[in-house]
């Protein structure tokens, strides 16, 4: 707690003081600002750098691509660059506020070179920030992957300290957090679940996607609501030059997206959609019975944008997926995602810019079953938010760069609708909605102190306000890993307030840069969440519902350090980072055995609360350029819970916990028609529970653990070969088609691997004299071809 | 609502050519721990207490009975059950006539078993059971989940108050259904708490849980002429929480993906010496209805 206060206390006192020196300074110096952008689609630039040769001062483009510099009066050269972009130079007379958009071209000599990090090459050295990694979507397109389909979610589970529990698993688990503590962040709007079909593939249409960044810690206090992790993924904004298609034919869905200026170099837009076509396939396949059998998914991306003057741009974005199964009348199940951002770019001033973003995002599925209107079961349930999150940026000299902001989210859960009708006659056993305000403040400074040290500093205010409608329970003791009682409810009116809680959220970050090609970095952050996804699955399922911190479930705490060494070699072809970190995490939940998580009111009588640790080291070597490029990550890492009433109240390993993660990813540019692709995995086998002994009971034979334990037993390791292989097609000017066609293999040795172990009776025996087996189930259990085709006209 | 989770599963191996295979693995030693299998069924027949102890997971050999134990059952109104040794494979037992069933709703039993100097102790109340009116039959055809013939579904309506908890037990041709998926428990008229459906006919899909399933958990149809009987038990709160655990942990083999953590059974029974025990006690009233099927 010391450090806490400690940063608190110098946060405060940095952010009272800076503007004092600042205003005494502000009057003999101009502004250089502007847009840097892809010159071939208008696309903005988003981490593109300028330096300042004379002074060595630079600046980085930031989420729109927007840039504002503030020196002395005085003739400058500007360096304007972008990895994979031929860099450009101005001279700039800044004898008063300059403005420049600069549109960067793409390098003609890297067209056929793979370029992994969509960053100034040393970034990874000379900035702050740590704990993050961002990858360029054309890397993304590379990698071999599940049936050819560009996945979003897979790759980043190639990056170190990232884990999953296993193929298939919806979501990703990062540096020891559940699923549930990443804040997955489509232009700013949340996405509850980001898979389609469970967990193969994610919501993101790889056409519609810009830019992808995964902050793992060190996490900004522009950021909160999550504990784990922030997973930012932005959205082109769509062509502003010329007409554009994109398209891809695919073993499982096509894609298709069209990106076009409204009014050139004002305004554009992108609109994408992706159809499965699994159900057209797979029926063949099915029996009669199953004749009427329904699956697909689909995905639609929207975006457009208005630029009104040089001062005021308007975003437009939405998101709209659904899965749907159905089988015949009898019986359906969909669930998706909705979201919808309108985002409002001002610059106030040459030094002040401004975002307001109000966004709306909903997740629901929807059950039903029965044959007819007297005999039936429908069961919906739904989170919807509204927010609005005003954010500035002030460029206040090249030393401080100031962001401020603050955010308020509206949140309506209904956790279950569900009517059941028997024989004409109904009953309702659905759940009162939960309703709950969440709001932030939030400053921070990245502040240059000199040639080697820079910083960042930041404070979030975070508050929740659980309110009704609803009733309020207050739960009673039982002893450990039992069922509580509810000692009496009281109702309360909308917006009426149930329950508040109130967290000073400090954050930190620190450079030293040690010679020009490598630093020492260090971060702490503590992290405030107040909404969890309720699981207790392996893997999360479609049906598992978000629930906010009430008067008896405590928002959750993470405390987190971090520590790492950066290397560049040979000119920035290599770059090597090494982190530590450990992670506290205080109130997480479990559930009691036997807990009933759906269409239970009160759910909070089955929670158990408890602990987390996670600690671990990440390595990581990248080679970015050259027909050979590619990168080796590893990781050794711990995360255990320890819950009143589990494993005799002592630690133990997660279900995802992984002790060695190794991933190899390469690309080799083979000529000018083939490029080649690998990835290699291989993790430790993740933890899980067996039964020591069986009892019979009424004729039942019932598997026991008499020892107490969860997660006592590991499953086999997991190891993995992928393959890809792209046949590009002729690039020539004037030519206004282009296709690939891309060849991969998943899982080349046809490696069983497990997902789990189960105990069940061996077939065909039964009775007092059952035999009872373990079973290793595989999700995937050979290896899997694919073909696809990708074209893009212009 | 576990049914969703099951054919989400089944849906995830059906896309994914997923396999199971059965793999040798090692599993933790554990001493052997006293079970006792205690459900008194008010039914004219003799009563049964079955004294066990646990086994290695891997060991199908026939459970060793705990016999030279001393097992009596007594009631809040005076009576008392001396339970006689009937086998040497630990089933301990009373025979029981109508008239034993006299005793009221609420009364209070308790079990009491001595054993190589240790008391185990149980204590439950007998509550009451509504009447099933009725047990339907239908022909299904083109239904996507079953093949085509008569199922039943039974109509009952649950007793009013919050928190009664029943055990249906279905019986083909006078074999109990014991599949784990046929295990068929409510709580009021629904199948959790928290639900509060109070009073109501038992809602779908308890009322239709009474047909026997095939290994893909598919019903199977009633043949003409098999007799079909539906039994309610009464069963106390924390016997419902039992099966739940029980049913859920025999089940969990076909979550897949989705499975839930091993959780063990809870229980009633608690030692003298402080050391572990497995089982339960309860004391049920039954109501039960006969019927034949019939062409359709």
């Amino acid at each position: 707690m010391t450090t806490v206060l400690r940063s608190l206390v110098f946060c405060i006192c940095v952010s009272l003081l800076l503007p004092l020196k600042v205003g005494a300074q502000a009057a003999e110096k101009y502004s250089l600002k502007g847009y840097i952008k892809d010159g071939s689609s208008g696309e903005t630039l988003i981490g593109a750098t300028i330096y300042i040769s004379e002074t060595g001062d630079g600046a980085t483009s930031n989420e729109y691509g927007f840039y504002s510099i503030t020196l002395p009066p005085g003739q400058y050269t500007a360096e304007y660059a972008y990895l994979g972009f031929n860099s450009t130079v101005k001279k700039i007379d800044l004898s008063n506020n300059v403005t420049l958009d600069i549109e960067l071209s793409e390098e003609a000599t890297t067209i056929d070179e793979v370029v992994i990090t969509a960053e100034p090459e040393d970034d990874n050295v000379t900035q702050v920030e740590m704990s993050v990694n961002k990858l360029d979507i054309s890397t993304i397109k590379k990698m071999p992957s599940l049936l050819g389909e560009v996945e979003i979610i897979r790759s980043i589970q190639l990056l170190p300290g990232v884990s999953t529990v296993g193929e298939g698993a919806t979501g990703f688990n990062v540096r020891g957090g559940s699923i549930d503590q990443n804040l997955v962040l489509l232009d700013e709007a949340p996405v509850y679940n980001s898979s389609h079909l469970f967990g193969f593939f994610s919501v993101f249409n790889p056409d519609a996607v810009k830019d992808v960044k995964l902050i793992k810690g060190g996490i900004p206090a522009r950021y909160g609501g999550r504990l784990s992790s922030i997973l930012d993924v932005r959205m082109k904004e769509g062509n502003n030059k010329q007409l554009t298609v994109n398209g891809g034919v695919g073993l499982i869905f096509s894609r298709l997206s069209v990106e076009a200026p409204i009014v050139k170099d004002k305004s554009s837009f992108i609109i994408a959609g992706r159809r499965s076509y699994i159900d057209i396939l797979a029926k063949p396949f099915l029996s009669d019975d199953l004749g009427d059998t329904g699956l697909s998914f689909y995905d639609l991306t929207l975006k457009t944008n208005y630029k009104f003057s040089d001062k005021d741009r308007l975003f437009l974005s939405g998101y709209l997926g659904r899965d749907r199964f159905s089988f015949g009348a009898a019986a359906g199940f969909n669930w998706g995602n909705a979201t919808s951002t309108l985002r409002w770019n001002h610059l106030f001033s040459d030094r002040l810019f401004a975002n307001l973003t109000l966004f709306y995002s909903n997740y629901d599925y929807q059950i039903s079953f029965g044959e007819d209107a007297f005999d039936r079961f429908d069961w919906d349930a739904k989170i919807i938010n509204y927010s609005a999150k005003p954010e500035f940026t002030w460029f206040l000299n090249p030393q401080n760069l100031i962001k401020f902001g603050g955010q308020v989210i509206v949140y309506e859960f209904q956790p279950g609708n569900a009517v059941g009708v028997s024989e004409g006659i109904s009953a309702d056993i659905g759940l009162d909605e939960k309703y709950a305000i969440e709001s932030g403040l939030f400053v921070e400074n990245e502040q240059d102190l000199g040639s080697s040290l820079s910083m960042q500093y930041g404070l979030r205010l975070s508050h929740f306000n659980f309110t009704g409608a609803g009733d309020a329970f207050r739960i009673g003791e039982a002893p450990a890993g039992q069922r509580k009682p509810v000692i009496d409810t009281t109702a309360f009116g909308q917006w009426e307030s149930i329950q508040t809680y109130l967290n000073l959220e400090p954050r930190l970050a620190l450079k030293y840069q040690l010679n020009g090609s490598s630093s020492l970095k260090a971060s702490y952050n503590r992290t405030t969440q107040y909404i969890q996804l309720v699981s207790n699955t392996t893997a999360s399922t479609p049906v598992d519902i978000w629930t906010p911190a009430t008067n008896n479930v405590q928002p959750l705490l993470a405390d987190q350090i971090a520590l790492g060494y950066f290397k560049n070699f040979r000119d920035n072809t290599y770059e090597f980072s090494s982190e530590v970190y450990v992670k506290k995490i205080q109130n997480i939940v479990d559930y009691i055995d036997g807990a009933d998580l759906l269409l239970n009111a009160t759910i909070e009588a089955d929670l158990l609360d408890g602990e987390n640790r996670a600690y671990g080291l990440e390595l990581m070597l990248k080679k970015n350029k050259g027909d050979f490029s590619g990168w080796v990550s590893y990781t050794l890492a711990r995360t255990e819970n320890r819950i009143e009433g589990i494993n005799n109240n002592e630690w133990y390993p997660t279900r995802f916990d992984q002790t060695h993660n190794l991933s190899v990813t390469a690309f080799y540019e083979l000529n000018d028609k083939w490029s080649l692709s690998g990835n290699f995995a291989y993790v430790t086998g993740t933890p899980t529970t067996f039964p020591t002994s069986r009892y019979e009971i009424q004729g039942y034979v019932v598997p026991y653990n008499a020892n107490g334990t969860r997660n006592n037993v590991r499953i086999p390791d997991y190891h993995r070969l992928d393959f890809g292989a792209t046949r590009k097609g002729k690039k020539a000017p004037g030519r206004k088609w282009y296709g690939e066609w891309v060849f991969s293999v998943y899982n080349v040795y046809s490696r069983r691997n497990a997902f789990s172990i189960f105990f069940s009776p061996t077939e065909g025996t039964s009775g007092p004299l059952v035999q009872t087996q373990a079973n290793r189930l595989s999700v995937i259990g050979n290896f899997i071809p694919s073909v696809s085709y990708n074209f893009k006209f212009n | 609502m576990k049914y969703a989770i099951y054919l989400f599963a089944f849906l995830v191996l059906c896309l994914t050519q997923g396999c199971e295979d059965p793999i040798d693995v090692t599993l933790d030693e554990a001493p052997a721990l006293v079970t006792v299998d205690a459900w008194i069924a008010e039914i004219p027949t003799d009563w049964e207490v079955r004294l066990s102890a646990s086994q290695a997971y891997f060991d199908s050999m026939r459970v060793q009975g705990l016999d030279e134990a001393v097992v009596t059952i007594t009631t809040s109104t005076g009576n008392a059950y001396d339970m006689v040794p009937t086998d040497n494979v630990g089933t301990y037992s009373v025979g029981m006539d109508a008239e034993s069933f006299n005793e009221p709703s609420g009364t209070t039993y308790d079990l009491n078993i001595e054993l190589n100097g240790v008391t185990y102790s149980a204590s439950t109340t007998k509550f009451p059971v509504p009447e099933i009116d009725s047990i339907q039959q239908e022909l299904r055809v083109n239904d996507p989940f079953a093949d085509d013939g008569i199922y039943c579904n039974f109509f009952a309506n649950d007793l009013p108050g919050l928190g009664n908890t029943y055990w249906i037990k279905t019986f083909k041709n006078g074999e109990y259904l014991d599949d784990p998926v046929e295990l068929n428990i409510a709580f009021d008229a629904a199948f959790g708490p928290g639900a509060e459906v109070d009073g109501l006919v038992f809602i779908q899909p308890v009322q239709e849980l009474n047909n026997p399933v095939d290994e893909n958990f598919a019903p199977i149809p009633w043949q003409v002429g098999d007799e079909i009987r539906v039994e309610i038990h009464s069963i106390s709160n924390e016997a419902f929480f039992f099966l739940e655990v029980l049913r859920d942990e025999l089940q969990n083999s076909n979550n897949g993906i989705f499975a839930t953590p091993a959780a063990n059974t809870p229980t009633n029974i608690t030692s003298s010496d402080g050391s572990p025990v497995i089982g339960f006690f309860n004391v049920a009233s039954v109501s039960s209805l006969t019927d034949t099927i019939r062409p359709r």
